[in-house]
């Protein structure tokens, strides 16, 4: 006794007969799956060892093993996914942790009525995230060529003599990246708007930078959306209209789910 | 690395398979993945043990973030083995033995 419980998800205790997990495998490896039912909801959980999974051990790994945080991930994302194709799921975050039963039990109870009204929003619906990514190359020369203010800037300078000219454009350059950004956030939060139309909800997340996306175009939009299942190919072929419109001016989409609602439990 | 947008995916893959099909089967990088459950799902307060929200991807090793699941799974079937000088130095003698010829290596 005396171990940690790892808390995958949280089901209504009616749904726990849709469960079928003989012999799921923990996030040690070692131990397994098992559930706990704390009234009309049931947890998902499994034992880890106090001493080896410290909350210092943890961070340590997270930030300085890769590999580890890279098997660890995947074991959480593919056992929460698992579960949320069986029943309706409220997915908890990576590495979280009780340190005990009852501490997870009172932390249930105390939640209770909040997460009955998460299972009822979540339940027959998705939550699929979109990503919009911009080529700034292309994107800039026609935000460049196509911007009255900036034509006449452009010629402006081009009659100024050679010393002043250096620094105009320096000014009409950053005028230029502005206006790319303002562009670019107009028309994503225009596509967002227009396919928050097919879903219950939509957020809008951080985006990364192409130093985490490890790709060259730039990502300009992030945002998560729960749909009701027979919303998802009508979403889904909105978004390949995006493409096939905007794909030679610069635009890629996205699309990845569906995910376990993440973005659509949280209560605080 | 499998990280082709999903319409060529789509448009390549089969006629009769629906979009969310074809969505739904696509490779997810790691990077969609850490995205996800590092930054959301819930995380009920009482006596939790561990917090992790301070995780910034920023400093996490690119090669990895971008490595698709695909691949992932492919490096955990593999087993690990790691080249070393000694193990070349192995390989080239019993290469050298099984050739007949002379060690040109050696002084």
């Amino acid at each position: 006794m005396g171990g940690l419980i790892y808390l995958y998800g949280l089901i209504p205790t009616k749904e726990e007969t849709n469960l079928s997990f003989p012999s799921l495998k923990g996030f040690d490896g070692i131990g397994e799956l098992y559930t706990i039912p704390i009234g009309s909801i049931t947890a998902i959980v499994c034992n880890l060892d106090a001493e080896e999974y410290s909350e210092n051990r943890i961070k340590e790994l997270i930030n300085n093993d890769i590999e580890w945080l890279q098997e660890k991930a995947f074991h959480h994302h593919e056992t929460v996914m698992m579960l949320s194709k069986a029943c309706t799921l409220i997915p908890l975050k990576f590495c979280t942790l009780y340190k005990n039963r009852e501490s997870l039990e009172t932390a249930v109870q105390s939640n209770d009525s909040k997460m009955m009204s998460t299972f009822a929003l979540i339940n027959g619906n998705e939550e699929w995230n979109l990503k919009i990514y911009c080529d700034d190359h292309l994107l800039k020369d026609q935000v460049s060529h196509s911007h009255p203010v900036i034509e006449a800037k452009r010629e402006e300078i081009s009659k100024l003599p050679k010393g002043k000219q250096f620094f105009e454009k320096k000014k009409l350059d950053k005028l230029i990246n502005n206006e790319l950004e303002e562009e670019k956030n107009k028309v994503s939060e225009r596509i967002h708007l227009e396919l928050k139309r097919f879903a219950l909800k939509g957020n809008v997340k951080r985006t990364w930078s192409s130093d985490v996306t490890g790709r060259k175009d730039n990502m300009t939009w992030n945002s998560v959306y729960l749909i009701s299942k027979s919303e998802v190919e009508h979403f889904l072929k909105q978004i390949q209209k995006y493409e096939k419109d905007m794909k030679e001016i610069g635009w890629q989409f996205e699309a990845t789910g569906p995910w376990p609602a993440y973005h659509f439990s949280s209560f605080s | 690395m499998a990280r082709l947008p999903f319409f060529q995916l789509f448009i390549n893959g089969d006629e009769d398979m629906s979009l969310r099909e074809s969505v739904e089967n696509k490779d997810i990088a790691l990077i969609d993945i850490l995205d996800v459950i590092l930054d959301k799902g819930v995380a009920i307060k009482a006596d939790l043990v561990i917090s992790i929200a301070g995780v910034d991807l920023v400093y996490l090793d690119l090669r990895v973030l971008i490595a698709s699941v695909e691949s992932l799974v492919q490096s955990q079937q593999e087993t690990r083995k790691t080249v070393s000088s000694e193990q070349f130095d192995i390989q080239r003698e019993e290469l050298i033995h099984a050739t007949g010829q002379p060690n040109k290596w050696k002084n």
